[in-house]
Formats: structure tokens, C-alpha cells, sequence
């Protein structure tokens, strides 16, 4: 069973540039900024005002209304299967998500309603919807699925774990199709803390470039269907890209902060190659991590130059949270959907909002316009609060 | 990367109970205890005597308790001398609810005093996956690290993950388990949806009426190895991992639902066993009906009623998740004893072979070990003699 080919037949983008794939390819490739002042809270007593929310999206209506990660991730999958276009979903397949808070809005409006009401007036049905697994479950619920059902909450690298996981479940034969990906939808935690790192850009976000202040937090949710080779070819679906590797790992360094050599982010992009077969020459597109943080976005440069070695100047890199900002556990999932459309449509996305080369990021970042160029393999970085690293890698099919 | 073809070898185990630290106290504990103990928190713990005086100040109380039961797993397992390079090496955790009251602290401080004024320190600690991360800054851990979540069956889906990374050879040896902190916002949280004893009063597992058990704080680490590695330096298993299953269920009241059992009968097969070879049963069942009945249906359908079926959860107190991992260690200690500890407090039911009397002699042989999540989330995992 471990020698499974695990495909890529359906993509469900649900992100501040739009929903569905068509809609979001097309904004990745105009160069969209998808930034807006909050709307969910007011952030009146904060310094920043701005981030990257999902606009136009009407929530589905969920039975015993969950939180709002469940509503982005059923409605991910929801499109992810219409674009996998199967006669009948498959009852056993899983559901792998990652996420970096999943339900928090459910345990802030409880401690905002406990402030203002007393804890008794608190919906008491409210605090057992609140646990991330629930986010899993109501997706393989709405569709009946009743394979392997796991969150990964390894932060903002959970997508890629999420991936990873999916692929080890087909590859041992647990089931031939998994819906992987992350969700988390704005959350007015992660706003406070990452405005008290003083990480959170006042306007816009800016990767790479020298004058770049920081994130903007984002929400969305992004899910794969994976899926064995072999039921992929049987059913004639069309297919996106190959999954054929990665590789994970941690810094072990810092809660926060990467590791100053990269030494984590090394070790995932290496082990990531090695467990596809491929070496750097054979990279075509990195889809950074790109946080648009001076410590990332200045330490993934040196683990890429690191790893690529004389390929890295190369190999075209470019951040999307330049347009969508960094939407947690859903980043990787959506990067990753980003990854299987530029493989397939030959494109690479840029790197918006980029003005000023920063001498610590010398590599090419794709600045500002999309570009045609072949994609046959594309890595995918990921990392995480923790100290979680991962690469994911994406190949042409067949190659 | 080379895939080894013998099973994954457990070497060590550390459990903190409100019975006290370590693996004697916890064995004690589950096989003399007549009901759950009424410290809620794990008694005399000793941080800084195993986690030393430095770089704790920002730790939460599950991150200090997984980080001590990682630390006794290690002590026990000679980590010092098993040699493993730092990237061969990680952590793998089962929990839900991460650091909860880290996470309810720094919002609440955000509501009374402003945003401006929250600690940014505290921050890191909102994550799920932090106390994953303090364990492997701790013990400089970078060859892998993942927190898997699915409720209540979490540590055992950790465990059938960090099996299937070492059997792939993705990793070498991973210390694995769950913890769960005092948390009051739990307790409050759950109390008001009869998902924990309200009256202070806690059912026994499989109380076919059960209103739930008491909250307690719990953490279990257990040392995972490849066994080429574990025999180089004859170390010998405590146990072996066999098989591992995980299952989801849709629809509880659909007529074909059959809560854990698809999850039973994957970790079966993967142990190449049949249910009538089974030695003994852990169950993860807590004294909530929600749950428990659901498992109980699936083992009564399953499991013959010659096989004595324990849950230490009526001794050690319901840690959630936690439970997984003490269910666990639990296992593990059975195949070292050759007993099967009673269900604390357990009243007979027809159709299953509940423990409640007394302990009990095994002759030691394939465990099952089992669990379910009201979600729908069922696992198993099959221990074997080392």
C-alpha cells in the first residue's frame, strides 16, 4: 500500500480574495489586495485597524449552529467536492484539517457575554462547540464521510499537516479519498496578541520588501480532495497536481521566534525533497511562508538559499498573504491550493505591495505582476507558533 | 528513511494523577482506589527538581505537566543513553483543549483591561500546539512535532500517529501522551451540559444512568521506539503496538451506527487478531452515559464476554482526552503485573465481563485499548506483550 500515488482532483478555496477556485486564481493572478478594516470587532483600542476578512460568503447553515471554523471548512469542502466532481462521494472517506485557534470566537463571545450578563445568562450549549475537533466533525457530518476524522492544531503550519497526514492515510490504504486542509476564521485573540508583538503591518502586508512592518491576520479556509491514484484514474477526474512529499519538522528554539540559522525550516524543506526523490534543480516555484514579519521573511531566505543551494536565485518565490494576509491554519491550505492551480495553469503569483529589495531577501519574490513560467514541481512552506515546521511538494501529472 | 517491519516498542511510561507522580503511585492508585480521588490537582509535584530552575516562568500548568511526565518517561527509559540525535527524536500530543486556561486568561484580561494591556508574553500560550512546543524547546526535540486532536479519543489517534511515523521510519522515538491542567473554565463549561458530575457526585464508567465523572488533572507520557533502536541498546519493551484504528460516525441515530467498532476491528486486523484472542480490555469510558454506552454497545457487539474489560478512569478521576493516555499506561502496567486493576466503584451489567470486584490475575496477551468521543470520534489501539 505504501507505494499509493496520492493525487490532487478538487480545490475549495474559501479566503478574503474570494471563494471558489475560479474566482480565487483569478484574483491571485490580478494581484488582488484583499485587505479591509476589521469589520468582525471593533478595534477601537487597538493601534492597527486592518486585516484580511472573507467577504461576500453566506455562511451554511449548519445544524446546532457551530462556531464559524466549521461554516468556512464545510463550505471548503463543499466546493472542493463540487470541483472534484464525484458521481457519489465515497462514504469512507477522512477528514484531516489543521487549524491555528479553531473555535476561539465561541470562548470570546462567552467571556464577553460573562462580562456583561453574568456567567448564568451564557448559553450553556455554547462552551461544547468550542473544542476544534468539532470543526472535522461537522464536515464529515454534513457529507456523511466516516473515515479517519482528525484536526492537526500545529498552528499556522497546520494545513500542511494536514496534507502530510492525508497522504499517509491513503498511502496505507485507511481510505482512497481524504478533504484535507485548515480553517480559522478572524479571531479578536490572535488580533490582541499579534498587535502586542507589534507584528500586525498598519496598512498593508509587505513580504520580502525592506520597509515591511508585519502581518495582517487573515481567515478563510482552504481544503484538498486527495486521493488515491488509482480511484482518481478509475472515475476519470480530472487531476490537478501530485502530492509527493514532505516533510516536517520543529525548531525547538522559541515559542515565537524561528530559529535564527533556520535550522528547523532546513530539515523540513530537505526532508521534504528526500521524501519526494527530487533534488533542488528539480524545484520550479516555492510558495513561501512569506509573513511579511522582518524575522520570517528574512530567515526563510536564508533556509531557501541554504537548501537550493546554486538553485535558490533560480527558483521564482512569492508569498500570497501579500494579498489574502496570513489566515492561520488555513494559510498552508489555501497556499496549497495555490501550489496545485500554478502547476496546472503554468503561473506563478507575485508578490504584491512590493516596493524596496531588502539585502537580507535577495531572491527572486516575483514582484507585483503574475508570471508565465513552467511549474512542474512547486514546494510549499509552512510554519508555526511552537516552532512547527513543513514542506509540503506538488509535481505535475503525470511528470 | 527505512521502514522497520517490527512493531513500535513502548520503553517507558510516566502517569501524574491526583494519586501522586509516577508510575508506582498511579498503579497503586488505580488497583486500591474505590472511587476517584477528591484532590483535584496532582499532588506534590516538584517542577523544578525535573525541569530545572530556568525558563519556566512562562509555562502553563498542562505544559508543566506534560513536560514532567515527559521528564519521569525519560528518567525511566534512560533516554541519556539511547543516544538518539536531536532529529530523530519528537513529541507528538493528543489534546483538544491545549492550554485552555492560558487562552481564557489572556482574553479575559484583554475584556477587563484593553486590549493594551494583555501580556504579549502570554500570547504564545494560546495556540493549541503550545505545549508541544515548550516540550521540545525543553528537550531540544526537532525531529518531530505534532498535537492531533479529536476530543476525547485524541491520545490514542496521537498514538496510532506517532506509531505510524516511526513504522514509516519518518522518526526514530517520539514521546507521546496528553495532559490536562486544573481548569476551571472546563469545569464550568462542562458542569452546565451534564458532561462532568455536577453534584460532586461522580457515576462509575459503564453506569448505564451515568451523569458523568469528576474533573481531575491527569497527564500521561509514554516513550515510543523503533525497536531495531530499543534492542541496540537492550532496552527491553515494556509492550508493543500492534495494531491502531480510528473511526468516524455521522449519524448517531442512524440504525448502522456502531460507534468505535469499525475503529476495533481496523486495529484488529492490522494486529493480525481476532476479538477472542484479546486478553483484556481498557476501556476510556468515564461514568457519562453519552459515551460510555456508545462503547459499551461496541465492545458487547465485538468482544467476547470471557474478556475482562477494566477503565481506570473510576479510580484516577475523568482528565478528558488524558484519560487516553492513563487508559495507556494502564495497559502497559497490566502486561508487566499480569493483573487487570477493577473498575473503581463499578456496578455489574450483563453482556460485558466488567472487572469490579477485586483485581485480577491475566495471563498476559493482546490488549485492547479503546475510546469514543460524543462527536462521533472512536479509536483503538492493540497492545501486545514486548
Amino acid at each position: 500500500m505504501s507505494d499509493r500515488r496520492v493525487v490532487v482532483t478538487g480545490l475549495g478555496p474559501v479566503s478574503p480574495l474570494g471563494c471558489g477556485k475560479e474566482t480565487f486564481w483569478n484574483a491571485i493572478l490580478e494581484g488582488k489586495d484583499g485587505s479591509c478594516n476589521v469589520q468582525r470587532f471593533d478595534t477601537s483600542q487597538y493601534k492597527v485597524h486592518r486585516a484580511c476578512e472573507v467577504q461576500g460568503y453566506v455562511a451554511p447553515k449548519l445544524p446546532g449552529d457551530p462556531g464559524p471554523a466549521a461554516a468556512l471548512a464545510v463550505e471548503a469542502a463543499r466546493l472542493a467536492l463540487e470541483d472534484a466532481n464525484f458521481a457519489e462521494i465515497p462514504q469512507q472517506s477522512g477528514v484531516v484539517m489543521g487549524t491555528t485557534g479553531g473555535e476561539i470566537p465561541i470562548l470570546e463571545h462567552i467571556h464577553r457575554q460573562q462580562a456583561e450578563q453574568g456567567e448564568d445568562q451564557v448559553p450553556r450549549r455554547q462552551f461544547p462547540k468550542y473544542p476544534c475537533h468539532t470543526i472535522t466533525a461537522q464536515v464529515a457530518r454534513y457529507f456523511g464521510l466516516k473515515g479517519p476524522n482528525l484536526m492537526v492544531p500545529t498552528a499556522c503550519a497546520a494545513g500542511n499537516y494536514a496534507f502530510a497526514m492525508a497522504k499517509d492515510w491513503i498511502q496505507e490504504g485507511r481510505c482512497d479519498v481524504v478533504l484535507a486542509g485548515g480553517a480559522d476564521p478572524l479571531s479578536i485573540v490572535s488580533f490582541t496578541g499579534f498587535s502586542r508583538l507589534f507584528a500586525i503591518s498598519p496598512d498593508v502586508p509587505r513580504p520580502f520588501d525592506k520597509n515591511r512592518k508585519g502581518i495582517l491576520p487573515g481567515e478563510g479556509a482552504g481544503i484538498l480532495v486527495l486521493e488515491a491514484y488509482e480511484s482518481a484514474q478509475k472515475r476519470g477526474a480530472h487531476i490537478y497536481a501530485e502530492m509527493v512529499g514532505y516533510g516536517l519538522s520543529c525548531d525547538a528554539y522559541h515559542p515565537t521566534m524561528p530559529h535564527p540559522e533556520s535550522m528547523g525550516v532546513r530539515l523540513a524543506m530537505e526532508r521534504a525533497l528526500a521524501d519526494a526523490g527530487l533534488t533542488p534543480a528539480d524545484v520550479d516555484y516555492i510558495s513561501a511562508h512569506g509573513t511579511g514579519t522582518q524575522a520570517n521573511d528574512k530567515l526563510e531566505t536564508a533556509a531557501i538559499r541554504a537548501v537550493m543551494q546554486d538553485q535558490a536565485e533560480r527558483v521564482p518565490v512569492s508569498s500570497v498573504k501579500s494579498m489574502m494576509g496570513h489566515t492561520m491554519g488555513a494559510a498552508s491550505a489555501l497556499e496549497g491550493i495555490v501550489c496545485s492551480m500554478a502547476i496546472q495553469s503554468d503561473m506563478i503569483p507575485p508578490t504584491i505591495h512590493y516596493e524596496t529589495p531588502d539585502p537580507d531577501c535577495d531572491l527572486d519574490y516575483v514582484p507585483n505582476q503574475a508570471r508565465q513560467h513552467p511549474v512542474g514541481v512547486a514546494l510549499n512552506n509552512a510554519y508555526a507558533f511552537g516552532g512547527n515546521n513543513s514542506c509540503v511538494v506538488f509535481a505535475r501529472h503525470p511528470r | 528513511m527505512s521502514q522497520s517491519h517490527a512493531p513500535v516498542v513502548i520503553t517507558a511510561t510516566s502517569a501524574l494523577t491526583p494519586f501522586g507522580c509516577g508510575g508506582e503511585d498511579f498503579w497503586l492508585g488505580i488497583t486500591q482506589a474505590t472511587h476517584s480521588p477528591s484532590e483535584k490537582e496532582v499532588p506534590a509535584l516538584d517542577v523544578k527538581a525535573l525541569l530545572g530552575p530556568r525558563g519556566l516562568r512562562h509555562w502553563d500548568r498542562t505544559a508543566l505537566l506534560l513536560g514532567c511526565a515527559a521528564r519521569l518517561a525519560m528518567n525511566e527509559g534512560d533516554w541519556e543513553q539511547a543516544g538518539y540525535q536531536p532529529d530523530e527524536a519528537g513529541v507528538v500530543f493528543g489534546s483538544t483543549h491545549g492550554s485552555i486556561e492560558a487562552i481564557v486568561s489572556f482574553d479575559k484580561e484583554a475584556v477587563a483591561e484593553g486590549p493594551r494591556y494583555v501580556n504579549p508574553q502570554a500570547f504564545a500560550n494560546t495556540v493549541i500546539n503550545a505545549p508541544a512546543g515548550r516540550l521540545a524547546m525543553h528537550f531540544d526535540l526537532p525531529g518531530l512535532n505534532t498535537t492531533v486532536s479529536s476530543g476525547l479519543s485524541s491520545v490514542l489517534d496521537a498514538i496510532g500517529y506517532a506509531e505510524g511515523m516511526i513504522r514509516r521510519g519518518r522518526i526514530q522515538a517520539v514521546l507521546c501522551g496528553g495532559a490536562l491542567g486544573w481548569s476551571p473554565a472546563i469545569a464550568w463549561g462542562y458542569e452546565r451540559n451534564q458532561r462532568l458530575a455536577v453534584n460532586g457526585q461522580p457515576s462509575p464508567p459503564f453506569d448505564a444512568a451515568g451523569e458523568g465523572g469528576s474533573l481531575r488533572e491527569g497527564a500521561g507520557v509514554l516513550l515510543l521506539e523503533c525497536p531495531e533502536r530499543a534492542a541496540a541498546r537492550n532496552r527491553q519493551p515494556l509492550a508493543k503496538i500492534t495494531g491502531s484504528g480510528a473511526c468516524f460516525e455521522p449519524d448517531v441515530s442512524s440504525p448502522s451506527f456502531s460507534g468505535p467498532e469499525s475503529a476495533i476491528r481496523f486495529a484488529l486486523k492490522q494486529a493480525g487478531r481476532e476479538a477472542d484472542e484479546l486478553a483484556a480490555v481498557v476501556s476510556c469510558a468515564r461514568g457519562l452515559a453519552l459515551t460510555d454506552e456508545v462503547e459499551f454497545k461496541a465492545l458487547a457487539n465485538l468482544v467476547p464476554e470471557t474478556v475482562p474489560i477494566t477503565a481506570p478512569a473510576g479510580a484516577c478521576g475523568d482528565s478528558l482526552e488524558t484519560v487516553g493516555a492513563l487508559a495507556m499506561i494502564t495497559a502497559v502496567e497490566m502486561l508487566t503485573h499480569g493483573q487487570i486493576p477493577k473498575i473503581a466503584g463499578g456496578r455489574p451489567r450483563p453482556g460485558l465481563n466488567l472487572v469490579l470486584e477485586q483485581t485480577q490475575s491475566f495471563a498476559p496477551g493482546p490488549v485492547l485499548v479503546s475510546s469514543w468521543d460524543p462527536e462521533g470520534h472512536g479509536a483503538a489501539v492493540i497492545l501486545e506483550p514486548g
